[in-house]
This record gives structure tokens, sequence and C-alpha cells, in this order.
């Protein structure tokens, strides 16, 4: 489930988005075994912006049946 | 009677510098219950430290009750929201939660009703600021117009063309910027009958009278009893005036919007329509909004900052990789079945 963690004000026309993403229960390949070789995050920009990502993205793929609540 | 405020809050991809606040108040010898109308940032803590979260657009004045305040002062509130996004070139959303409050008085207690949309969403991810000054131009050159209704529509459809775009689909977009071209169409029809000295009207046949001699005027004449020379006057207007001669991207808005309302083409044909022209005309139809409000050609607004618009859509994820075990579910199956094609 992706999801913003935090949002830091750096200016008026500048914040740090924190992003965080999980695989648990979140997609219609659920129960299968998936090697993610690529993520992104993707929000809107303009020309007279620029994207800096902080810290390194990190994936995390979790099955249901290993938490025990697939249905 | 009592003085009440309503307040507007709504997501906002735009901001006022600082902590600026545009306030626009009723003139001393006003006579109408209206105090005033303002627009200013919302902010959040978090952690110690402020976010902006969406813009508040708020107006007071006096009334007896909490509906009769939004009746009287949401409509002054809301235009608001419109104007800044116009103006910015940037999203901002339906307002989620409204505020009512009569502030207490030595007689009475401070009363307050609260309306809050259900899973708000998360503030834009990408924000740009917009000096008060420069949207309090655009503001005085609407107050100073005489076609200042017609102007807000415009405005009103162009703020939903900016709120919907997102990256892969173009189309409701269309819808909306169409929309706006036909009330700037009016507004435009109004200043070249000003132009020409024939007086504006609500009188329908009078202003059928003066776009008859306009069009003739312009090289449309009427064959027979036939209307469609004011019909062709109608797009030229459009074409000249909003589109600056851009024909094709004006046919392809038009069809984009017409087919998809009239249900003439397939959806095919309305998202390719709506995709070829909507960035163009996007550019297009702003200019022409703020050249009809007569901004000054120097007004920042004008300038590269502002030139394309700030989507307001949330962030999207996106993984890709490889999958090996069968589906247990057999999910992909169902979604793609396979076929002897």
């Amino acid at each position: 489930m992706p999801e913003i963690v935090a949002i830091e004000e750096v200016g008026d026309e500048q914040r740090n988005v924190t992003f965080r993403a999980n695989g648990i229960g979140a997609s219609l390949l659920e129960g299968q075994r998936l090697s993610v070789q690529e993520s992104s995050f993707a929000v809107p920009l303009t020309p007279d912006r620029k994207a800096a990502q902080i810290g390194d993205t990190e994936v995390v793929v979790a099955h249901g049946d290993q938490l025990g609540d697939e249905q | 009677m009592r003085e009440w405020i309503v307040m507007l809050r709504a997501r906002s991809s735009v901001r006022l510098t600082g902590k600026d606040i545009l306030n626009i108040e009723a003139r001393p010898a006003s006579t109408e219950p209206v105090v005033a109308v303002r627009l200013r940032n919302a902010f959040a803590e978090v952690d110690g430290r402020l976010i902006f979260t969406g813009l508040i657009a708020e107006a007071g004045g006096l009334a007896e009750e909490p509906a009769d305040a939004v009746a009287l002062l949401s409509p002054l509130a809301a235009p608001h929201l419109q104007v800044v996004a116009t103006a910015a070139n940037a999203a901002v959303d339906e307002p989620s939660r409204m505020l009512i409050y009569a502030p207490p008085t030595a007689d009475e207690p401070g009363r307050f009703l609260e309306q809050r949309s259900v899973g708000e969403p998360l503030p834009a991810t990408t924000v740009r600021a917009i000096h008060v000054s420069d949207l309090g131009a655009v503001h005085q050159g609407l107050e100073d117009h005489s076609d200042k209704a017609r102007l807000h529509r415009s405005m009103a459809h162009y703020r939903q063309a900016v709120q919907l775009l997102d990256p892969f689909n173009r189309v409701m977009t269309a819808q909306h910027l169409w929309m706006a071209c036909e009330n700037l169409g009016q507004v435009i029809f109004r200043r070249l009958c000003q132009e020409a000295d024939l007086p504006v009207s609500d009188d329908p046949s009078r202003m059928g009278e003066h776009k008859h001699q306009l069009a003739v005027a312009a090289g449309f004449n009427p064959i027979g009893r036939s209307r469609q020379h004011l019909y062709d006057f109608d797009a030229h207007i459009r074409v000249e005036h909003i589109f600056g001669g851009d024909r094709e991207t004006y046919k392809q808005l038009r069809d984009a919007s017409d087919a998809f309302e009239h249900g003439y083409a397939d959806f095919g044909e309305v998202h390719a329509a709506a995709h070829a022209s909507a960035d163009t005309a996007l550019r297009l139809v702003r200019d022409a909004i703020l050249r009809e409000i007569a901004l000054l050609v120097d007004s920042p607004l004008l300038g590269e900052k502002y030139e394309h618009p700030l989507e307001g859509w949330q962030p999207t994820f996106q993984m890709a990789g490889t999958y090996g075990e069968r589906p247990r579910r057999r999910l992909a199956v169902l979604l793609w079945p396979q076929t002897d094609a």
C-alpha cells in the first residue's frame, strides 16, 4: 500500500515529501511470488519543478499466506 | 441578525506566498449585508511545524441562522477558488470542509456548524506560490469588468479542466475547456459590440441583431432565412479571439466535446481528439481569460512560471517485475482471457 509518511515544508514552493510502499495485500497478483525489479512514485510536476528523492527506495513484498490472513 | 463567517477549505496545488491574505472589503457606504470576502492559506501543525494543506475562502456578513449565512455567503467565497486556480494555473479541489460560525457577543454565545468530508485527501505534494498582488490584479480586473459573471463561469470551467488533469486522460478536461470557451465567446461578443458602439443588453432579440451586423461586417453573409452565418460568426470569434487562429486545435476540442456530449463518435475518437487538443487549449483558454480581464501584458501571471498547468492528482506508486507461481485465484486469467484470435 503506497502512502505519504511525511511532508516537510521547506519554503513557499518547495516541500520534501517522503513516500513509503509495501506489498502487503495490495496487488491483483496477491498470492504469487513476485520479484520486483523497479519501482517509482510519480507526482504532478511541471517543467519548473524538480523532484529530489530523499534516501533509498526499499520495496518489501509480503505474501498473504505469510501473514496468515489470505482470504 | 448577527455576523456570521462561512469558511470553505479546499485541497490546493497553489498557495499564497508566505502568510499573505487576499482581502476584499465592502466599502463603508455599502448597504449590502456582506462585510468582507477573503482568501488565505490553510496550515496544519505536524510535529511542531506548519505545512500548507490547502486554501480557505471565506466570507463574512449578516444573517439570522447558519443556513441563511451559507445561502448568502458561500456563493461569494467559493468563486475565489476558481479565480486563484486560473490565475496560478494550478489545481484547486472542491471544498472538503465548511465551517460556519458566529463569534460570541455580549448577549449571545458563539455558534458554529461544521461539515467535513469523510476521508479527506492528503495535501498536494507539489505546490506553486502566487503573490497576492498578482492575484489581486485578476480580482480587480474581474470587479471592473461589465461581464463579470460570464468570466467567473469561464474560470469555473477552467478550474475544473485543470483539476481533472491526470497523467493518462484529457477527456473531461476537454469538456470543461470547451464550456469555458462557450462562456468566453459570449464575453468576447459583447466586447466586440461595445467596440462597435452597439449597446449591450440582455434582450436576446437586440443582441441577435447586433450579432447579425457584426457577422456581416466580418464577411459572414446570410443565405436565405438560415441562421448559419451567426453560428459561423460564433466559431470565428472563438477561433480568432481564443485560439489565436489555431483552427485545428479549435476543431479537435469542439469535436472532443460535442462527440462526447451528443454521442456521435465512439469513445476512442473522443479520447484522441481530447488528447490532441487539450494541452494546447489549456494555454490558449487561460491566456484569453486573462486577456479579457485586461491583465497587463507584463503581469508575472503571463510568464513562464505559470505557463504549464500544475496538476493536482494524488501521487502514484508503480512497480514492475516478474512472477512465476500459478495464481491461486486465477485473477490474471480472469482479467486477461485468452482467445483464439
